[in-house]
């Protein structure tokens, strides 16, 4: 009696609840995984910024508000004046841009929520990029018909060393890219 | 015997396990939201730096880093 | 006994088993007992129907699911955090780019021109300021760790006010119109403003007028260590104006007496800069020579191709002897040789060689050594045309004189007597400064009124009624007067980020009588006006006067085409005659080459550098000689007691090679009381035995008494102490060719000397590697040998630019020091006449490195440009890579340092604004090391990117090239034809250390070159 309950559950029992949990953490895994690399995060913003708006209809070059982006590593979000440089007077009664004049008038800057990060051991240099002729649409997604902005692309370093380790074939119309650098100080300083 | 006891458990009543876990889930994620702001370096807590740093409007900069070719 | 007798067979319940008499005789009532579940009266504190309907098992169930889905649902695991921009942007600063800014360092009065890079507005590392026509790009390791005390928690952040024994605070407001009130109170007593050296006109000018308003004012000023010696003696031996500046680059010859001219004394960066010009491996037939005399080892004699071993007191028997041999008597030197025990022939080299180098050899001596000394060295100068070497284009201004002791000593009669009403120390702390044996502390008790200004609490803030917090030198106006045709600037990089004052604002605050005048640009506009009332008039521009204070701010200096001021009148010291040598002993007081006068003995970074000499960090030490050492019976690290008249000090030994007998070397400047958590108990205040009084020299003192004393102490140092007496390790460095080393005649004759092994010929198995790195750049270093003097700036630089952490004293001692470069002092021949190598070691980032192989997770890989990459978030901390170097350069994180060391100072939110953004902060548990600056590499690699130009090794400068005074490190590109390193790479004289290991290090070493004659070999 003792013996064949024993025997069934180690020879039925174990195996099947093994290979579940194994099936179930596999499928999980690879379902999940963009979502876990953050694609298609798209948070609620302290003010309803619409890129659709300004970078689509009204055709603001990206580099008018972030201007960091040819310069420096980073690419930065432009401060409350650049905004109020036209919301000084555009639709200023709107109560987002009243939200923001709040935010401009108090001195208090605005805690925008992070979407496009890389870790803090990487260090991502955007001039590199964009002066060699790579537009924000292919890393960024295409942010010009976006209501809210949100992360479209994987930021994992094999996201990273794959367009790195075939430039040609994802920057097609690209001249003077060549494929960029795969050694470990190239990010990992 | 020993082990066929080990498998008889007791069926858990299904409304106190959802309450039970309901509050659960409540306490630790309103406990991690407080205690996030208290771990050190912590990007999603606020800045605790509370020292202000201003640029002296006077001071003229230069424009590169000026070689230091002796 | 009536239930006993009851009880029959029959009516036994159970004859079996009972457990008691009730049972047994089924007594009334036990049947209600035994049945419910609690006993009588138990139930009283409880209601059985009321306890929870929850089981021990259900709770534990329960929690347990619970918890697990709590765990589930609770992460916000997407959640990146904030990006938080400006609200107004300053226009200057783009977040990720430093800006530069001009300044002049004004730590110690020779005003070195400062190029600050900060990055968000805040400074992250000091340079030398390029178009400084005086320092010319470079500054000292003090200057480079300046920039610790401005993100010093412990900086003073408010005045404070005694009350009683407590100090506290009080607002400005208050503080100046308490003093205000009390200057003004003073009546006839008088007013003393104690400084150190000022060397900013516009400064002076706000004393100046302090001084006339208040009649009974008096400045006075004093320095550690000055050379108002030599001042005096130039002024008698018959000449006007202050003593030339000297042209180090036209001597062929150099003789220093009791001088530490390379590291120490004099117009410390120009000296260095001239005396490298004459090493230049390239022009061997310009080589200059070195003649150091001198007791104690210093960096000068480390670097000198002669030294000769003499005593302070018998120097002026020595220059007697020189006198009689430039003019053809040799004599005495045989008996002058053997009575001092050198060599002769040393003596008569020197001699001749003066004789053919007339006019192009200087003789210097040192500023302790007694006015005699330096009447006879000038008389000497002029009798073999040195005075060619007197530079006529340029001279040193000093705006003021500073007190001589006959002043100091009577305004502490004055104190003590009552007769000063308020005493104000500017920035200056002659409590720890002054000899004990003056009185000073004493005497200012008696004053009923002290201020004191300063950056941080220190010895004299202690004994005042305010301590007023003053700016850092980062956060100040001013100028200094370098030149009598330049002037540099000083403009602030950051606002004051606490509630500091600038000195000459706080005095302009007093002088208007009231407090509420002050505001941020006090000073800046009576600066401005300073200058456009004599320098822009005198400078003869044609610009307005806005344009031309704008382009000065942005170079950091003025240079006018005529002399702009001049120094006052010297102020000639009283005759003395000069003792005899004795055979005593003699106690020298050394300038503290790392922490100035003390002011930084709260400044991490300086207290961890190791001494240029003896390695030892965080103390100072007696210097002794072995022989010395053996007449005492003490050993390294044992007290000895030294005493004379009455002051007395009890200090560690240490045994020094190459020191002659009977001669005990301390430096001042430790042993700092009152300091913040960094500098507690470093080192032993010798500060007591300056005496101006004595009869040879304030800081050289005859006839000491020294003893045994009981107990030792542990002197950390990050080098072993050198083995002389076993044979393995003698000059070990030299047989496994770590160090080579020729002398210039046999260069000249055979450029080959050292053959082919430069580390080519050797065969691997590894060929693909040399193929690997044939294409692009590959990165390599040269460290010149000859022009490295052992002074360790580059570690302070390198340490401030890459994060280094300071681990204290514990840790040094077990070997855990972080720097990523360090200079190694070898020792060879003889204990008492060793001859001295240094060397800088740092990753040598190898071709074929062994760190590289043998770590487990691959941390650590090779970059196609030649870098060995450390990647800290990979790296597990097995510690398997540094156990393979064999240069031993890789640091491991024992701790993190940054909350060790003194609990947390490094974690302090002030002191985290230092950091430099580009570079990792490590953790506990990672290895680390050269990196060959990667983020400096990165930075240009992008420059080159944004100006669509070629990317070239050369506009990359590492952080220790930048800040190697001499320029003896040279980094680039060494597949660029035209680069520097190349040429450096493929001379006669480069060698690899350790070849034979074939690892293809690449960072080479030229070969030293002493200039020795030829028949010593």
């Amino acid at each position: 009696m003792k013996k064949s309950f024993i025997d069934h559950l180690l020879r039925i029992r174990l195996p099947l609840t093994i290979f579940t949990a194994l099936a179930a953490f596999t499928f999980t895994y690879f379902i999940s995984k963009a979502e876990r690399d953050g694609v298609g995060y798209t948070p609620d913003q302290p003010i309803n910024f619409s890129h659709k708006l300004h970078a689509g209809t009204m055709k603001i070059d990206c580099q008018y508000c972030h201007i960091g982006v040819e310069k420096s590593r980073h690419a930065l979000v432009p401060a409350t004046e650049t905004c109020m440089n036209c919301h000084k007077i555009a639709r200023k009664d709107k109560p987002e841009i009243k939200k923001l004049t709040a935010y401009y008038e108090a001195n208090k800057p605005i805690h925008w929520k992070r979407i496009h990060k890389v870790p803090d051991f990487a260090y991502f240099n955007h001039s590199a990029h964009v002066n060699k002729g790579i537009d924000c649409i292919s890393c960024h997604g295409d942010v010009r018909n976006m209501d809210k902005i949100g992360q479209m692309n994987s930021f994992t370093m094999a996201a990273c060393l794959d367009c790195h380790r075939t430039a040609h074939d994802k920057l097609p119309d690209n001249k003077i890219i060549k494929n960029g650098p795969d050694n470990c100080y190239a990010c990992h300083r | 015997m020993e082990i066929e006891n080990l498998f008889n458990t007791k069926k858990i009543q299904r409304k106190s396990f959802f309450i039970y876990s309901g509050v659960g889930f409540l306490a630790v994620y309103s406990i991690k939201n407080v205690f996030k702001y208290f771990f050190a370096g912590n990007t999603i807590g606020q800045n605790k730096n509370n020292i202000t740093i201003k640029l002296n409007p006077f001071a003229v900069k230069r424009d590169k880093a000026g070689s230091n070719n002796v | 006994m009536s239930e006993i007798d009851n009880v029959t067979k029959e009516n036994m319940p159970d004859e079996n088993y009972w457990r008691g008499f009730n049972e047994l005789y089924n007594e009334p009532g036990f049947a209600e007992q035994s049945g419910p579940e609690f006993q009588d009266k138990v139930t009283d504190e409880f209601n059985p129907e009321h306890l929870s309907g929850l089981s021990r098992r259900k709770f534990l169930a329960l929690i347990g699911a619970s918890a697990a889905l709590a765990g589930a649902g609770c992460s916000n695991y997407r959640d990146k955090g904030d990006i938080v921009p400006y609200n107004k942007k300053p226009e200057e600063t783009i977040p990720g780019e430093p800006n530069f800014y001009a300044s002049t360092c004004t730590e110690c009065s020779l005003a070195c021109g400062l190029l600050i890079r900060t990055r968000e507005g805040r400074p992250i590392k000091v340079d030398g300021n390029p178009d400084h026509p005086v320092s010319k790009g470079k500054i000292c390791s003090r200057g480079q760790a300046s920039i610790l005390n401005l993100y010093d928690p412990e900086r003073l952040q408010n005045p404070l006010k005694r009350f009683g024994d407590v100090f506290n605070k009080i607002t400005w407001k208050n503080a100046d119109t308490e003093i205000i009130n009390a200057l003004n109170n003073t009546g006839s007593k008088g007013i003393a403003v104690v400084t150190n050296r000022i060397v900013s006109p516009s400064s002076l000018n706000v004393i100046n007028a302090f001084i006339s308003r208040y009649p009974t004012a008096m400045h006075y000023s004093y320095e550690l260590v000055n050379d108002s010696i030599r001042q005096s003696a130039w002024a008698k031996s018959g000449n006007k104006g202050l003593f030339p500046l000297i042209s180090w680059d036209k001597a062929k010859i150099i003789l220093t007496l009791e001088s530490d001219v390379l590291n120490a004394e004099g117009e410390l960066i120009e000296t260095l800069q001239q005396f490298a010009k004459n090493r230049d491996i390239d022009k061997p037939d310009s080589f200059s020579r070195l003649y150091a005399v001198e007791a104690n080892l210093s960096v000068t004699g480390m670097n000198a191709d002669y030294r000769i071993k003499l005593r302070p007191d018998a120097i002026s028997d020595f220059l007697v002897l020189l006198n009689n041999g430039l003019n053809g008597n040799t004599s005495a030197v045989k008996n002058f040789a053997d009575k001092f025990n050198i060599k002769e022939k040393t003596i008569k080299y020197l001699i001749s060689d003066l004789l053919k180098y007339k006019g192009q050899s200087i003789i210097y001596a040192g500023d302790k050594l007694p006015e005699q000394i330096h009447i006879s060295v000038n008389k000497l100068n002029d009798l073999l045309g040195n005075d060619a070497l007197y530079r006529k284009d340029t001279e040193k201004v000093y705006l003021h004189n500073l007190s001589t002791s006959v002043e100091l000593n009577r305004l502490i009669n004055n104190m003590k007597s009552g007769k000063i009403g308020a005493v104000i120390h500017l920035d200056s702390n002659p409590a720890f400064h002054f000899s004990a044996s003056m009185g000073y502390s004493e005497a200012l008790k008696k004053v009923p009124f002290v201020v004191t200004l300063t950056e941080s609490e220190n010895e004299t803030s202690e004994l005042s009624n305010y301590v007023l917090p003053l700016n850092h030198q980062f956060e100040s106006w001013g100028d200094a007067q370098v030149r009598s045709n330049v002037l540099s600037l000083q403009q602030p990089v950051i606002q004051p980020i606490f509630a500091t004052r600038q000195k000459e604002a706080v005095l302009l605050t007093w002088l208007s009588g009231r407090p509420e005048n002050y505001n941020e640009t006090t000073y800046y506009n009576y600066l401005m006006k300073c200058w456009e009332q004599t320098y822009y008039k005198n400078s003869g521009s044609e610009a307005d006067f806005t344009s031309y204070w704008n382009n000065s701010l942005h170079d950091g200096v003025a240079i006018s085409p005529k002399k702009l001021s001049q120094s006052m009148e010297v102020s000639v010291m009283p005759d003395k005659s000069l003792p005899n040598y004795d055979g005593n002993y003699i106690l020298i007081l050394k300038e503290n080459v790392l922490l100035g006068d003390g002011r930084f003995a709260n400044n991490g970074w300086l207290l961890e550098l190791p001494h240029p000499v003896t390695k030892i960090v965080w103390d100072n030490y007696a210097s002794i000689s072995a022989g010395a050492a053996k007449e005492l019976g003490v050993k390294n690290n044992d007290f000895i007691n030294i005493s004379v008249n009455r002051r007395q000090l009890k200090i560690p030994v240490f045994i020094q090679p190459g020191c002659t007998d009977k001669t005990i070397t301390i430096e001042l400047g430790w042993g700092r009381k009152k300091v913040g958590v960094v500098g507690t108990s470093a080192g032993f205040n010798a500060n007591d035995f300056i005496n101006y009084d004595d009869v040879f020299s304030p800081w050289i003192i005859q006839n000491v008494s020294v003893q045994k004393a009981g107990g030792s102490y542990s002197l950390a140092t990050t080098q072993e102490h050198h083995s002389f007496d076993k044979e393995r390790e003698q000059d070990l460095h030299l047989k496994r060719n770590i160090i080579r080393e020729a002398t210039v005649d046999a260069f000249r004759k055979n450029p080959n000397i050292f053959g082919e092994a430069n580390g080519k010929g050797h065969k691997t198995f590894y060929t693909e590697t040399d193929q690997l790195f044939s294409k692009g750049v590959k990165w390599g270093m040269a460290i010149d040998l000859n022009k490295c003097t052992g002074c360790g700036a580059c570690i302070v630089a390198c340490t401030s630019e890459n994060n280094v952490p300071v681990v204290g004293k514990e840790q040094v001692e077990r070997g855990r020091e972080m720097h990523w470069i360090r200079v190694d002092r070898y020792y060879s021949g003889p204990v008492e006449e060793p001859k001295v190598s240094t060397q800088v070691m740092l990753c040598q980032h190898c071709d074929h490195a062994p760190c590289e192989n043998v770590c487990p997770v691959v941390a650590t890989t090779h970059s196609p440009d030649g870098l060995n990459q450390m990647v800290y978030n990979r790296c597990v901390g097995t510690r398997y890579c540094s156990n393979n170097c064999p240069y031993k350069v890789r640091r491991f994180n024992f701790y993190n340092f940054r909350d060790k060391f003194k609990s947390g100072y490094q974690q302090e939110n002030l002191f985290t604004l230092l950091y430099n953004p580009e570079v990792t902060v490590r953790s506990r548990g990672v290895m680390e090391k050269c990196t060959f600056c990667i983020q400096r590499i990165t930075k240009a690699k992008q420059d080159a990117t944004a100006e669509k130009t070629e990317f070239k090794g050369s506009s990359v400068r590492t952080a220790c090239q930048d800040s190697c005074i001499t320029e003896a490190i040279s980094f680039g590109d060494q597949h660029d034809k035209d680069s520097v390193i190349r040429e450096k790479m493929e001379h006669k004289l480069a060698y690899y250390v350790l070849e034979e290991l074939n690892i293809r290090p690449n960072v080479a070493y030229m070969a030293k070159l002493r200039n020795t004659r030829s028949e010593e070999a």
